[in-house]
């Protein structure tokens, strides 16, 4: 199953969504939107909550991104997936480092 | 000895005396070539003077004979058949020949004055005479023309046909080596030959018969053994080798007792290519960038099938091909077998022997394509008495996380040599990733056994950390199987990443399973529990049937992507039986 990512500007931040299984097969996909949408310097939202399997290349993707806008001193929020991928962040001991809503609307206010 | 590093002819120094022996000494000149191409000629002459002249003789007996009395257009139309014959068969010279000779016979027995050679009076016979040398001209012209485009365009869509189905097949055959040669082999019956052996250039220098392919009359039988004739050395006057060194095919129109010798390697070599009757060969190189790769050897056994500059240049191109596919053949096993070699480094050698204590593991690397695996595992001693067992995953795959794989390993061997806790051991290890890659993590989970003698009761003591990963699961001999601690931060990526210590106490016939997610299904939200369950079924079975059960359920489990690594360990109190008294007996 491949993956649907798309990237929305909002007036204050820019959401990106993805939808379907992030591993190394879609990676390259997700990171070429990832990284276009960045140029804008706008706070990132990373929607995982139509997202149904990550794997460690997926998790590695989520934690650059997350390096990248620290450094371009952009905030970085991730809507939590459904449990198979909160699992995964669980267990990498993510939980605490990076930012995670429950929901969209949570997220930076548009 | 410089002199032995090159390929050039002469004989190598180096070479042993032994292995010269096995050359016979009669196998020494290679037949000179330009010779047996003159001789052809002057057989094709010899044959195109007998056509052309035996043809004007015949008609003139037979005509002669019948005594007609105006014969001269009834001749003239029969001398015209033995000139087609003689153009069709042996070329447009030969027709003009003929119709030299057809040409005197009509004057000197069918002009008037008959029986002379003067020249006619008859108006009517000197128009006959120009005619016929006009029609015999434009005869034989239009014959010959029309026969050598009609030859030369079938042969060039022969050329053209064969080399798209060699083509073809040497792009399927892709990837193995023996393959793609016996394809090779193959492709040439029976389009080009009746017999072809492929020879190749091993690594030291000697050349090796790879394969061979024939078809009928060859009997198979019969050239299969071919496969076992002895290897050739590099600076054998052997006329494989003479192609290899010099780079330049040979073509032997014809084939004597002399050509033989110079490719036969043995008495039983030579027999056995006497056997096969060979009527014309060719030995082709296979060009590529490094040099000659090898050859390939065609030969013929039928009387049509006859080899020359046309057939060799077929050859050279079929060569050309198959160089290029056999160079790719090569580039990949090597870029395989070190990647294979880089994938086995990261496995302990040899697995430690601990008294009363089995181990045993199932390890699956990634081998699709081109890409490693990252999963990597580890078990070494630390102490009189203490063990360490590691099981990690580097994240992504290839060469480079393969050196990671190594980063993380030896790092965590050297933290082990002066740092006793799981935790201190990971955090050198997050500290080591993060100032060598900044793009890439690693997940371990670490367990030191410590064991402990108390009389003839065996018991340990086990502290377990993780990085990331998950936890390692300790199965009591009751069936009861749970988690030890909780994972920690992952390592490579946060400076301040935590990591804690668990200790549990093992008791005999406890067991300890670690892991790479790669056995888990991560497609369901709680794949430990499902793991713990089959665990639960296992108390009480030794190391080797708890590695199989749960390695049998994930290549159950639809896991495409990941590669897994599962180490389990449990007190058994037995030691091998070679091994000097037990040093703890099983209650």
């Amino acid at each position: 199953m491949a993956i649907d990512v798309s990237a929305e500007r909002q007036p204050s931040r820019l959401v990106v969504r993805l939808a379907g299984e992030l591993d190394i097969a879609s990676v390259p996909q997700v990171e070429t939107v990832l990284r276009r949408a960045e140029e804008d310097l706008k706070p990132l939202v990373l929607d995982l909550s139509g997202l149904s399997f990550i794997d460690s290349s997926g998790l590695r993707l989520v934690l650059t991104a997350h390096a990248r806008a620290r450094d371009a001193g952009v905030s970085f929020t991730i809507v939590r997936g459904p449990e198979p991928v909160r699992r995964v962040f669980r267990v990498a001991h993510l939980d605490d480092r990076l930012t995670f809503v429950d929901t969209l609307d949570e997220a930076t206010p548009s | 000895m410089q002199r032995s590093r090159t390929l050039a002819g002469g004989s190598d120094p180096s070479f042993p005396e032994s292995a010269r022996a096995r050359i016979p000494t009669r196998a020494v000149r290679i037949p000179d070539r330009p010779l047996s191409v003159v001789a052809k000629r002057w057989r094709t002459l010899v044959r195109g003077i007998l056509i052309a002249a035996a043809g004007p003789a015949a008609v003139t007996a037979v005509v002669v004979r019948v005594d007609l009395s105006r014969p001269f257009q009834v001749a003239a139309l029969l001398y015209l058949l033995p000139i087609t014959a003689a153009t069709f068969f042996a070329g447009m010279w030969a027709g003009l020949l003929s119709a030299a000779a057809s040409f005197v016979g009509l004057l000197y027995y069918f002009a008037e004055p008959m029986r002379s050679f003067r020249w006619p009076h008859a108006t009517e016979d000197i128009v006959g005479l120009t005619v016929f040398v006009a029609v015999s001209y434009i005869l034989a012209r239009s014959i010959s023309a029309e026969h050598g485009t009609r030859v030369s365009s079938e042969a060039a869509e022969r050329h053209v046909s064969f080399l798209a189905a060699a083509n073809e097949i040497i792009a399927r055959s892709a990837l193995d080596l023996t393959k793609t040669l016996s394809e090779l082999a193959n492709v040439t019956i029976p389009a080009i030959a009746d017999i072809c052996i492929v020879d190749l250039v091993d690594p030291d220098r000697t050349i090796t018969t790879m394969a061979v392919a024939s078809g009928e009359p060859v009997r198979a039988a019969l050239a299969d053994n071919l496969h076992h004739m002895p290897p050739i050395q590099p600076s054998s006057p052997n006329a494989v080798a003479e192609v290899i060194r010099s780079g330049k095919a040979v073509l032997y129109e014809t084939v004597d007792e002399d050509v033989l010798r110079g490719l036969a390697r043995t008495p039983d070599h030579m027999a056995l290519l006497l056997g096969f009757h060979l009527r014309a060969l060719m030995i082709v190189p296979l060009p590529s960038r490094g040099g000659i790769l090898g050859t390939i050897t065609l030969g013929s056994v039928r009387p049509r099938r006859r080899y020359g500059q046309e057939e060799l240049s077929l050859a050279g191109d079929l060569a050309v091909r198959a160089a290029t596919a056999l160079e790719n053949v090569r580039l990949y096993e090597e870029r395989d077998r070190s990647a294979q070699a880089l994938q086995e480094s990261l496995l302990p050698t040899r697995m430690p022997e601990i008294p009363a204590v089995e181990i045993a593991y199932r390890f699956h690397p990634f081998t699709e394509a081109d890409l490693i695996g990252g999963d990597f595992f580890d078990v070494f001693q630390t102490g009189a008495r203490s063990w360490a067992f590691v099981v990690g995953d580097v994240c992504g795959k290839g060469s480079e996380a393969a050196a990671l794989t190594g980063l993380a390993r030896n790092t965590i061997r050297a933290a082990a040599m002066s740092r006793a806790e799981p935790s201190s051991i990971l955090g050198v290890l997050n500290q080591a990733i993060i100032r060598h890659d900044i793009d890439r993590y690693c997940t371990a989970a670490y367990a030191r056994l410590d064991l402990i003698a108390d009389g003839d009761d065996l018991r340990a003591r086990l502290v377990v950390s993780s990085g990331g990963h998950p936890a390692p699961i300790v199965l009591r001999r009751s069936g009861v199987a749970e988690e030890i601690g909780r994972s920690g931060t992952l390592l490579g990526v946060f400076p301040d990443a935590e990591q804690t210590d668990t200790e549990i106490d093992l008791s005999l016939g406890d067991a300890v399973v670690l892991y790479t997610d790669g056995l888990l299904d991560e497609r369901q939200a709680t794949p430990e529990l499902k793991l713990l369950s089959i665990l639960t079924e296992c108390g009480g079975a030794d190391a080797e049937a708890i590695a199989e059960r749960l390695d049998a359920t994930a290549s159950r489990a639809d896991v495409v992507f990941d590669d897994r690594a599962v180490l389990v360990f449990r007190l058994s109190g037995e030691t091998e039986p070679e091994e000097t008294p037990r040093l703890w007996r099983s209650t």
